[in-house]
């Protein structure tokens, strides 16, 4: 299925990045008490996230409000169709605001400039702060009639047991894609993404332009797992690592990988996996399905992310974001969704095998989704502490320096 | 016409139909410049680490514009500021060769095509920046016809779209030569024909009544149209954001936009714009000066 996934590009070029200073400089300005307030959570560490007393779920049993429901999400990262579908369920018209990465949609929430109920793929590693200062509302599950439906490992995430804020959007991993008829030989064993250094791939190539899977990247090569690492040593060496990368391959960075592998822009690119079963619908006309791969390294070094919905503390239709929300956890509306954005959900029911069964998604690329057993056990990229995420950003600017 | 007939006295009229303007146009610099100022040298919340401005002189911090002007000046950024300068004026260059001439020809030479062509000249701005800049994508992607195009060359087999200085700044000359041609086609259209009759009869050649003529009245609009095109050049990032994406092309643009959407250091961000814009400033100044002189020339 081909769509106008462009418009993905188009918004995520257009100015309004540069907005974000004047609109920093005004509207209500949500001010906090320390960075000791973040409650950052790992696997081994599961955190509780705190409920103060202002901020409590709305209580159940309420009307739904006539709408409309405001969304706010990256760039065609819901299916038009569900939309649709859902305006005509509830009689609500749905209007969705767009952000290009997850520090724009925190700037905008807590600015005010984002009047939104229902902030959708949000980023595990922000949540402590939308929590820390209250802009995200408690869920009340009495709307959530679907919750069961969900994997049982993300019924009470580690990152926010109980699941008092969060219910998951879609789940990733983080490897290689590649056209098979581009390269030299298809990337398979434990180290493919060593073709990103290969010089015959110089022009080629391209990397995640995220400053915490790229480095990541740097580090799991040096073999390196602590991708949540404090030491400005340790981020150092990764960042040698793709100073290395640039002067054998001079990678593109960006987040187009879905668009650029097909098209052969590159032939090797860093990318989620929901970006491969999206690429599908770029393959120029003469150009296979099976031509697409999707390398991913073994589990021990392999990162799996989610993101999650959350309703702000502020919304106006609450009770209808939590439909929404409901809505979105139904299986057949799940799928729709994977069609249209590739990247799947943590539902029953998505799991390779079914849906490469019912014809969703090609075999060759049956390792672009995400198992149950993998996602225990995959790397996670967490937050850090404010000092830490400075290193790891001052890091990635000097190495886009280019020089 | 004496010096005393030439300095009319300020009529109020003017004043007062101008002032709206000035005070609009005041208001959206002036205002949004400080709300910059104020971020640079304001604070950072230690949770969300959004900007908090700081609308207070006396309490602007300039630790952090001051850790950026090193970098600036002797740091990493000093690389990309110079690579930023460099694209910039190879791309100028770039719009002098190509449109001078089509300015020229449109202006002197058009005839009865000069409407049809001022048309066509005008085209591009119907289409976004943004729109005629993805087309450019496309057409140099490895199946692309211009890349396919060009790889008849011998020994051109380059990727256009990775990493290339070469396909930024062509990026930057596309994208800008129409602001480039239409300014200094009003000057060139502006040169009094009989000027270049007499240095004819006065036995000049096309060629000398062109270097001797044309060209030093047409510095004015030749200078104008250059700033106006080099400036937002400056500013551009998503020229090489979708044409190169790579380190090796960043622009002072894209380190800006880097800062203040994907980091949680946006002071460093509106610290760059304060460097950048005194900068362009300095570039503007020199710009005005040379109207000035050639203004009093003209009124001597």
């Amino acid at each position: 299925m081909i769509h106008p996934m462009s418009r993905r590009r188009f918004l995520s070029l257009s100015g309004a990045g540069l907005s974000a200073v004047a609109l920093s400089a005004c509207g209500d300005k949500k001010e906090s008490s320390g960075a000791d307030a973040l409650q950052i959570a790992s696997p081994s560490k599961p955190v509780k996230l705190s409920i103060s007393a202002d901020n409590q779920a709305i209580k159940g049993g309420l009307a739904v409000e006539s709408g409309p429901l405001r969304i706010a999400n990256y760039a065609d990262f819901v299916a038009p169709e569900l939309l649709a579908k859902f305006e005509e369920l509830t009689g609500a018209t749905v209007e969705v605001s767009t952000f290009t990465d997850d520090n724009e949609a925190l700037t905008k929430i807590a600015s005010g400039s984002f009047a939104v109920d229902l902030l959708m793929s949000t980023a595990i590693d922000t949540l402590p702060k939308y929590v820390a200062t209250n802009l995200i509302q408690p869920l009340q599950k009495d709307y959530l009639t679907n919750f069961a439906n969900l994997w049982d490992s993300v019924k009470d995430p580690f990152y926010d047991q109980g699941a008092q804020y969060t219910v998951p959007y879609t789940v990733f991993s983080t490897g290689i894609g590649f056209r098979s008829d581009l390269v030299a030989a298809p990337l398979e064993g434990d180290n493919g993404w060593d073709a990103l250094w290969d010089s015959q791939y110089d022009g080629a190539t391209g990397l995640l332009d995220s400053y915490r899977e790229a480095i990541g990247l740097g580090m799991l090569r040096l073999g390196n797992t602590n991708l949540n690492t404090e030491s400005k040593d340790e981020i150092d060496a990764a960042i040698d690592e793709l100073k290395k990368m640039l002067d054998t391959t001079n990678p593109r960075i960006d987040v187009l990988g879905y668009q650029a592998i097909p098209e052969g822009t590159t032939k090797v690119n860093q990318c989620w996996s929901g970006d491969m079963l999206l690429a599908l619908g770029y393959l120029p006309d003469d150009v296979d399905a099976s031509a697409l791969g999707y390398w991913q390294p073994p589990i021990e070094k392999r990162v799996i992310n989610n993101d999650a919905m959350s309703i702000l503390a502020k919304a106006e239709h609450p009770v209808l974001a939590h439909t929404f929300i409901n809505f979105m956890l139904e299986p057949e509306n799940a799928a729709i969704n994977q069609a249209y954005i590739g990247y799947q959900s943590t539902l029953a029911g998505m799991e390779a095998e079914t849906l490469i069964a019912a014809g969703s998604i090609p075999e060759n690329l049956a390792n672009a989704l995400v198992t149950q057993d993998d996602f225990a056990k995959g790397l996670r990229i967490l937050a850090l502490p404010l000092a830490a995420d400075e290193i790891w950003q001052n890091a990635w600017s000097g190495l886009n320096t280019g020089g | 016409m004496s010096r005393r007939a030439q300095r009319s006295p300020l009529n109020p009229l003017w004043i007062g139909l101008a002032a709206p303007g000035m005070a609009w146009m005041a208001l959206f610099f002036v205002v949004p410049f400080y709300a910059v100022a104020a971020v640079a040298f304001g604070q950072v919340d230690p949770i969300l680490r959004t900007a908090i401005p700081e609308w207070n002189p006396q309490y602007w911090d300039f630790t952090s514009f001051s850790e950026v002007l090193d970098r600036v000046v002797g740091g990493d950024l000093r690389t990309v500021f110079l690579r930023t300068g460099a694209y910039v004026i190879l791309a100028v260059l770039g719009c002098v060769a190509i449109g001078y001439p089509v300015a020229y020809f449109v202006s002197r030479h058009s005839g009865r095509w000069r409407a049809t062509l001022l048309a066509l000249m005008i085209l591009p701005f119907w289409v976004s920046y943004l729109m005629r800049m993805l087309a450019w994508f496309n057409l140099l992607q490895p199946e692309g016809w211009v890349a396919r195009a060009l790889s008849v060359l011998p020994g051109d087999d380059r990727p256009w779209l990775n990493g290339q200085p070469s396909t930024v700044v062509f990026g930057l000359i596309y994208g800008y030569v129409p602001f480039f041609i239409l300014p200094l086609y009003a000057t060139l259209d502006r040169i009094d024909g009989r000027l270049l009759e007499a240095a004819r009869d006065l036995g000049a050649t096309s060629n000398q009544a062109f270097w001797r003529v044309t060209l030093p009245l047409s510095r004015q609009g030749l200078i104008a149209a250059s700033v106006i095109t080099a400036l937002p050049m400056v500013g551009d990032y998503y020229t090489n954001d979708l044409l190169s994406a790579s380190p090796r092309t960043e622009m002072v643009g894209n380190q800006i936009v880097g800062y203040l959407q994907q980091s949680s250091q946006p002071q460093i961000g509106a610290s760059l714009v304060l460097i950048l814009a005194v900068l362009l400033l300095i570039v503007m100044a020199g710009y005005l000066v040379s109207v000035n002189r050639a203004q009093k020339l003209v009124t001597r």
